[in-house]
């Protein structure tokens, strides 16, 4: 039985490795505006959540697995606690740092409309650290312990993201341009002001409303 | 009390302004954000999705994504147990209880205790006792065998027995310098992919210990809890055979 559980555990790594690259490259390619024609944007966001989600859902089952296999000498105090794993400190505590990253960004994503945005941001970008985490965590000891084909399948998962991260870095770096270009020469108080429009009450008085305020310009 | 909202009632002027004051909001969106009216449709006990009337954009790449994930999971899960041959008994026992000679990666020095039934364990250890004496003598004799420290151990390169554990047998080498430990290497430890990943990360800690505590009672490493136990117990015989080479040279 060990053996079953030593391979599901190596397995569902691997899976969630997959899934990981997969929900980055959806929300980068969102949040970068690149999604092409073919597909909405809401269909890549849509996506990304789901994969984020069920990214995390393996690597619950990757802990799990771990903690059943009884030869590999991971129990809850080495899942739970970084740099207690004998042997490959290093390279478990690089998977445990990154689920705890995975699993803040999942959980504040659920409730964010609640929160503040800038925190959930600030959260949800660290699971770009955090894929890397993970991927040094699979490097260093997965599957087992890096043979070839393991090897090359990371270095390929690492290609696949670095393309829509570049252009998510380019699509920042062009609206904090756009924005720059945008802003008044002069200083805020010596813009016009335009007259406070009242909440409207219903469809006739907000169309009068409307008409004032453009007269007024 | 608070003015209520105009009722979302259809003014069949605009569709815009209509489906805005049913969503709730105030067709500026700028307004007082009104209660959206909810009870009507929870009164069709509904699920979820419909009564919010959210889909999912990427249904069909969700089921994909699901499916393929966990079809990955057992295929990738089986190809790893089947071209590392954990199902074909490497270096496991036979049906017919021998200990497979597969192990042909192990080195020379493994070649001591090819054939011995996996039944008869103490017969196994009995067994290698003969196969690695003359070594151990012949090495004690390659050594110094003139510094006799306080440790009790007389210099030189000791090997211990070949302790059997299901995966394989593990056997250690000792080099005592001045009396001291100075090194352990294990010269054959069972090699499967498995036991191999175990090994790596055990050894090195165990042979720390040793070295640290000069003496073979060292912890057991979670996770390798046979290798540490025949570890020790190869260690344990080969410091025996350094204490016994020691005693002979001082009676002499």
């Amino acid at each position: 039985m060990n053996e079953v559980w030593w391979y599901l555990s190596r397995s569902s790594g691997i899976v969630a490795t997959v899934l990981i690259a997969a929900a980055l490259v959806a929300g980068l390619r969102f949040s970068g505006r690149a999604t092409g024609s073919r597909r909405r944007p809401k269909w890549w966001l849509d996506l990304h959540n789901y994969l984020g989600g069920l990214a995390f859902a393996f690597v619950v089952v990757h802990i799990v697995a771990v903690y059943q296999d009884e030869l590999s000498g991971i129990g809850w105090k080495q899942i739970v606690i970084p740099m207690t794993a004998e042997g490959w400190a290093w390279g478990i505590t690089w998977g445990v740092l990154a689920t705890y990253v995975f699993a803040m960004v999942v959980f504040t994503s659920w409730p964010r409309r609640r929160g503040s945005r800038r925190l959930w941001l600030t959260i949800h970008l660290l699971s770009v650290p955090a894929a890397v985490a993970a991927g040094v965590h699979g490097w260093m000891v997965g599957s087992s312990r890096g043979p070839v084909w393991f090897t090359v399948l990371l270095a390929g998962l690492v290609g696949l993201v670095v393309h829509p991260a570049v252009l998510r870095l380019y699509t920042a770096a062009r609206k904090r341009a756009n924005r720059r270009l945008r802003e008044p020469p002069t200083a805020a108080w010596a813009a016009p002001r335009l007259p406070a429009v009242p909440p409207p009450t219903d469809a006739g008085t907000r169309r009068e409303l409307v008409d004032t305020a453009s007269r007024s310009r | 009390m608070a003015p209520q909202p105009p009722a979302a009632e259809p003014s069949g002027i605009d569709p815009l302004l209509d489906r805005q004051s049913a969503r709730g909001r105030h067709p500026s969106g700028s307004g007082p954000r009104t209660e959206r009216p909810r009870t009507a449709t929870r009164q069709h006990g509904t699920s979820g999705t419909a009564r919010t009337g959210r889909t999912h954009a990427a249904r069909g790449a969700r089921a994909v994504a699901l499916t393929a994930s966990v079809l990955a999971t057992g295929a990738i899960g089986s190809a790893l147990a089947y071209s590392e041959g954990t199902f074909s008994a490497d270096d496991g026992v036979t049906d017919d209880g021998l200990i497979e000679s597969s192990s042909a990666a192990i080195d020379g020095a493994a070649a001591a205790t090819p054939d011995q039934t996996s039944e008869d364990t103490a017969s196994t250890t009995t067994a290698t006792t003969p196969a690695t004496t003359p070594e151990t003598e012949t090495e004690t004799q390659t050594g110094t065998g003139s510094d006799t420290s306080s440790s009790g151990y007389a210099d030189g390169v000791y090997l211990g027995t070949a302790e059997y554990t299901e995966w394989g047998d593990v056997q250690v080498e000792v080099t005592i310098t001045d009396g001291r430990i100075i090194d352990v290497t294990a010269v054959d430890y069972p090699q499967s992919r498995r036991s191999s990943d175990i090994n790596n990360r055990a050894l090195p800690l165990l042979e720390a210990d040793a070295i640290e505590l000069q003496s073979a009672d060292v912890d057991i490493v979670s996770g390798a809890t046979y290798t540490s136990r025949t570890y020790a117990d190869s260690l344990q015989a080969a410091l025996d055979t350094a204490a016994l080479a020691a005693s002979s040279e001082v009676s002499a």
